[in-house]
């Protein structure tokens, strides 16, 4: 009976040791949280080089919204994180060196954006395997690519949101941009008939940011102006997603411009929100705009005579956002005309990504892939010279638009005038 | 050996998931994506036969040798000596296929979840709480499955919907493009794992009324199917068949992916825990079974003090059968199906022939 108990005893003193925590537990005072990765090549070398942002939760403490800092209008604030880089034959390597610089255990898990620069894009998608291997990294991480080097968009200063990838992963909720995440790429990648698009990051300077000359015209976006706060002399004003670059055989092969890429978003069933403008019918310099809330494309591959033909035919509805010419569009039979007109639009943009596609010779649409789906055998008989027979197949694009309502106003602002005038007309001609 | 408890004909059919689901679902997604592409559901769908023809054989003789093990009845049909051989080849099988599951338990944690921890403390904790629970007989251990089922079940389910917004259907087809062949493929591998309801045949003598197995046979298996083809399908909708194969637990990357609104996320470790506690049921089963079955051969009283050596060489042989996880996907891959089909389908197939053909029964029969 004692025995017993004493040995109970020992058991549970012995229990104590674990209740010390966890073995390998890493606190988060001792991680040094990566926000952002950004990957490079290094010239003249086989290397590519790592640069990653490390967040100081320190100076992100106060929230997104930097409340009460600075004092003194636009004084620069401590930056809330900070850049570090190194090169190394492949990411492990790299990572290796970067644990040489940093004074914290690199912790990968809260990586909110991935972003390629062009020469390391070219290189291949191939080393993205480390980021699918490693288990800290997510899959659903939104890729970027951009024209320049990925380090330089990690300079972003603090703005709305304290960190670029915060920045970036706020823009894509926007739903207007092409999102596209690691998951996406890997996908892609290995589909036959399918080719990995990643949106382009557009370094902006002070002047372009806050909307100066410059930029402007239909299809150009311009970044809301704010007052910019940070000095920022080296490093970028701003961000803006403008474009993609189109990969081939998982190298980067070219780029599209914003319409080509919103033509593609259409031609992928990518599109969840944006607006379509176009010019008003009678009069060129007036715009109408045409707000999108649901759309869905659907490709329909059909072989006749050993030709390749796509139906694409795009349904999509939304609402009338904006009307700054007087035309009054009250009528089914006037709006129809004008649902044509915006499909007419739609149509362009795709034909535009089409044409672009095909002077790369990728099929960037996954229509391959859609082939593959409906004519299994007949695809794998030309998957190993697709990109080419791409090049060849005809892609019919039918459009429809549906303007379900007009906003909260049924009428243009100076519609009444019009209106008048048209009624005062009628009767002179007729009685003419 | 006295054995008593009995087990509802529902706590049966919880026992057939238990029995092949925990660890199906983490690993065979991957293969047989791998194997059948985008037509891994047909394969599952396909190895419900052979899984429904194990659990005929098990359901005739259960009808020929009722209240009776696997190891009883292999005594009446084959006499004493052979009898027992083959009892102790069972043995060695469930004893083997338990190192097994215990050393996918073990990867699988060092690899996705806990890598500095060495894989011989998963393996040594997972078995010792597994045998205290053995402990406690079949019918503490039905309530806990019991209690574990929901659970899992919710989870599954959690992750199936909160992820469907992800989903294409558009990754489901073609439907065999490359012909049959690589379908059938699939299915062999996976009625190497549905073919694991052949350790019902170790308890089917319990289950009480004895006329509610053949209800429970059906549903388990359904519920087995339903939730595997589920997640297959959910992991191919999502990551399409090419990345579902490329992927080491396309199960747990499926949690990882939910995200809804950036705050219901990174649920993969609640997954996890509840999947860990599916594989603890798998085990205990196992080891239950391996216990009682040897116990019965060797003619002790109780099967209490087998657990703690029984549960010990698992855990060796689960370090020892297998130098790397190369090795052990490889193992599974190419020897499991072939191998666990003779213990699975044909031995107990060629048991029942022989019982009808000598024309043995049991009493009560």
């Amino acid at each position: 009976m004692r025995a017993g108990l004493f040995l109970k005893a020992v058991v549970l003193l012995f229990l104590l040791l674990p209740l010390a925590g966890c073995w390998s537990r890493r606190e988060i005072d001792a991680l040094a949280i990566v926000g952002a990765m950004g990957l490079d090549d290094v010239p003249g070398s086989e290397d590519l080089r790592l640069s990653v942002l490390v967040v100081k939760p320190r100076e992100v403490g106060g929230g997104p919204t930097m409340g009460g800092r600075g004092g003194g209008g636009g004084a620069p604030t401590r930056a809330p994180a900070e850049i570090f880089s190194a090169t190394g034959a492949d990411i492990n390597e790299a990572i290796r060196r970067l644990e040489t610089q940093v004074p914290r255990v690199l912790f990968w898990g809260h990586s909110r954006a991935l972003i390629l620069g062009e020469g390391f894009a070219r290189r291949g998608l191939n080393w993205l395997d480390w980021l699918s291997r490693d288990r800290e990294v997510r899959e659903n991480i939104p890729l970027f690519i951009t024209s320049g080097e990925a380090r330089r968009v990690l300079e972003l200063p603090p703005e709305v949101e304290v960190l670029p990838g915060i920045t970036l992963i706020g823009i894509l909720r926007n739903k207007v941009a092409l999102r596209v995440d690691l998951k996406d790429v890997l996908v892609m990648l290995q589909c036959r008939g399918d080719a990995p698009v990643l949106p382009r990051i557009e370094l902006l300077d002070k002047e372009e940011k806050s909307g100066s000359p410059g930029g402007g015209g239909r299809g150009g976006q311009e970044a809301a102006g704010s007052v910019s706060g940070g000095s920022g002399e080296t490093g970028p004003a701003g961000i803006r997603l403008n474009g993609s670059g189109v990969f081939k055989e998982g190298r980067l092969a070219g780029w599209m411009t914003n319409d080509e890429t919103l033509g593609l978003m259409w031609l992928r069933n990518e599109v969840k929100a944006g607006a379509v403008t176009i010019p008003c019918p009678r009069h060129r310099r007036e715009q109408l705009s045409f707000r999108i809330r649901r759309s869905r494309t659907e490709i329909k591959p059909e072989i006749k005579g050993g030709k390749i033909t796509f139906q694409v035919k795009i349904r999509t509805e939304g609402d009338l956002a904006e009307e700054t010419c007087s035309e009054v569009y009250d009528t089914p039979r006037k709006l129809a005309m004008l649902e044509g007109l915006f499909a007419g639009e739609i149509r362009g943009r795709v034909e535009k990504a089409l044409a672009r596609a095909r002077q790369l010779k990728v099929d960037c649409f996954g229509l391959g892939a859609a082939l593959y789906r409906v004519y299994p055998k007949y695809f794998l008989q030309v998957a190993e010279r697709w990109d080419e027979e791409f090049t060849r197949a005809e892609v019919k694009v039918q459009v429809k638009v549906d303007l379900r309502r007009t906003g909260m106003n049924v009428y243009p602002i100076q519609s009444q005038k019009v209106l008048e005038r048209s009624a005062t007309k009628k009767p002179s001609s007729g009685a003419r | 050996m006295r054995l008593d408890g009995y087990i509802s004909a529902r706590q049966a059919t919880l026992f057939i998931w238990f029995t092949i689901l925990p660890t199906a679902i983490l690993f065979l997604p991957q293969m047989l994506a791998k194997k059948s592409q985008q037509d891994a559901w047909l394969a599952i769908i396909l190895a419900a036969l052979p899984a429904l023809a194990v659990s005929a054989c098990v359901y005739l003789l259960s009808r020929r040798f009722p209240r009776q093990t696997l190891w009883q009845m292999l005594e009446f049909i084959l006499g004493r000596p052979l009898g027992r051989f083959f009892g102790f080849l069972y043995v060695w099988f469930f004893l083997h296929l338990n190192a097994v599951v215990v050393r996918q338990f073990g990867e699988f944690l060092t690899t996705a979840v806990m890598t500095e921890t060495p894989l011989l403390v998963f393996a040594v904790t997972i078995t010792a709480v597994s045998i205290y629970a053995a402990r406690n007989g079949l019918e503490v251990l039905a309530r806990a499955m019991e209690f574990i089922m929901p659970l899992m079940v919710f989870f599954m389910m959690a992750v199936l919907f909160l992820t469907a917004p992800e989903m294409s259907g558009r990754h489901l087809l073609p439907l065999m493009s490359r012909g049959w062949h690589p379908v059938l493929q699939g299915a062999f591998l996976a009625a190497g794992w549905l073919g694991e309801v052949v350790l019902l045949a170790a308890i089917v003598g319990f289950i009480n009324p004895p006329e509610g197995l053949r209800s429970s046979i059906l549903f388990g298996l359904a519920g087995t199917l339903f939730f595997l083809a589920a997640v297959t399908i959910g992991s191919i909708m999502i990551f399409g068949a090419a990345e579902t194969g490329r992927l080491s637990f396309p199960a747990y990357s499926l949690a990882r992916q939910v995200s809804i609104g950036e705050f219901l996320e990174r649920i993969e470790v609640l997954f996890m825990a509840i999947w860990v506690g599916g594989v603890f049921i798998k085990i205990t089963i196992l080891l239950y079974v391996t216990a009682t079955g040897l116990g019965t051969l060797v003619g002790l009283t109780d099967y209490r003090p087998l657990l703690l050596p029984l549960g010990a060489l698992t855990v060796a042989l689960s370090v020892w059968l297998h130098e790397d996880v190369t090795h052990l996907t490889n193992y599974i891959l190419r020897v499991w199906p072939s191998w666990s089909l003779i213990w699975e389908m044909f031995l107990p197939a060629l048991f029942l022939l022989l019982s009808l053909i000598l024309d043995k029964k049991g009493e009560g029969a």
